[in-house]
């Protein structure tokens, strides 16, 4: 995967697969105890698209979520980013919190509280996402502090895509969706928590395929 | 990069560090929007799409809009976006802003209005009848500029 490829090959594709596989599993498992409920992944998908269609596969530019990030810096540099339907964070932060979320003084969906109790959340899923990572590659990726949003999808990844089209054309993304049993009422139906993206730097990925033979 | 006439309206859905820079020539009507990612191309790869840069992207930008029938001395700009969504990032929309300005002076293109900054997402709507520049942000609902 050299240049400004637009393709990788099977081989690393099932690679990057396992590596978000292994990363997203021990998120999930550390999500599972913190909120002690079982969460499911789906098996990842990790592509390379253009830029510009990055924000259509995630729903559009325009749907309105709450985004969690953070930085990634070390051997491995990027975002790592929990994205969450208004209904979906509400529902997270009720469980966490054992309450409902509660307007802020400026009438922001929620509290100081409520926000900070997503930002711990990612913080546990992205220890355990890069820790994973590190533990098969030997390659370290340090997160920062979280911080929150909630806002249009397209104006949430506009600061990962710019940092991953810094050298590209092309943004590689590992996407791993969450599923929570049914938090209140436990009926056993599933329910959509989340996606869990990394968007490496374009250098980071070739670490990445590298560090595993397959560069 | 869109270039249009009347009455097409052009829109940029959901900025956040980008920018919507609109061009336009009120008396051919041409108008455009460029949408830009990033400010300057310094670490760019040699075929990189050139337009998603503020510099060299709005010089290609002011290019096509001559080609496409505005005169480059009629221009004027309205430029939005630049935000700063997620505090832990290297200040991206505030270079992008600073960026576009600048080249749009050295271009000697005036800029009538601009809405850049702050910590809210934006969706542009550029109307290439009147050339007004609507913006819409999910806190404050829908200004023209």
């Amino acid at each position: 995967m050299s240049g400004n490829s637009e393709h990788m090959d099977t081989m690393q594709a099932d690679i990057l697969r396992e590596i978000a596989n292994i990363g997203a599993g021990h998120a999930s498992t550390a999500l599972s105890m913190m909120l002690e409920t079982t969460i499911e992944q789906t098996i990842p998908e990790v592509s390379l698209v253009a830029l510009g269609d990055m924000m259509d596969l995630l729903g559009g530019a325009e749907r309105v979520v709450v985004g969690v990030s953070v930085t990634v810096s070390g051997d491995i540099e990027g975002y790592l980013i929990m994205l969450l339907d208004v209904e979906r964070a509400k529902e997270m932060v009720n469980a966490i919190r054992n309450q409902p979320p509660e307007l802020d003084e400026n009438g922001e969906i929620f509290s100081y509280l409520d926000r900070s109790a997503l930002k711990e959340t990612l913080n546990i899923m992205a220890g355990s996402y890069l820790t994973a990572i590190a533990q098969l590659t030997n390659l370290d990726g340090v997160p920062s502090p979280p911080s929150i949003a909630v806002d249009m999808l397209g104006a949430i990844l506009s600061q990962p895509l710019a940092a991953a089209g810094e050298s590209s054309d092309y943004v590689l993304y590992f996407k791993s969706g969450l599923f929570g049993r049914t938090i209140e009422s436990g009926s056993g139906s599933d329910k959509f928590a989340g996606d869990l993206l990394l968007v490496p730097n374009k250098k980071s990925y070739q670490t990445l395929l590298d560090s595993l033979g397959c560069g | 990069m869109k270039i249009s006439k009347p009455p097409d309206v052009l829109v940029a859905m959901g900025l956040g560090s980008c920018i919507g820079v609109a061009l336009y020539d009120p008396v051919t009507k041409v108008g455009g929007m460029l949408h830009v990612l990033l400010p300057a191309a310094d670490a760019m790869d040699k075929d990189a799409k050139r337009t998603k840069f503020a510099n060299p992207g709005i010089y290609d930008f002011v290019e096509a809009m001559v080609k496409a029938g505005a005169r480059k001395t009629n221009l004027v700009a309205k430029i939005a976006g630049g935000a700063s969504l997620l505090n832990n990032s290297a200040q991206v929309g505030q270079r992008n802003a600073e960026e576009c300005i600048k080249v749009l002076d050295e271009l000697k293109i005036r800029i009538e209005s601009k809405d850049v900054g702050g910590e809210s997402g934006r969706t542009v709507y550029f109307d290439t009848a009147t050339g007004q520049m609507t913006v819409s942000t999910l806190a404050k609902g829908k200004k023209t500029i």
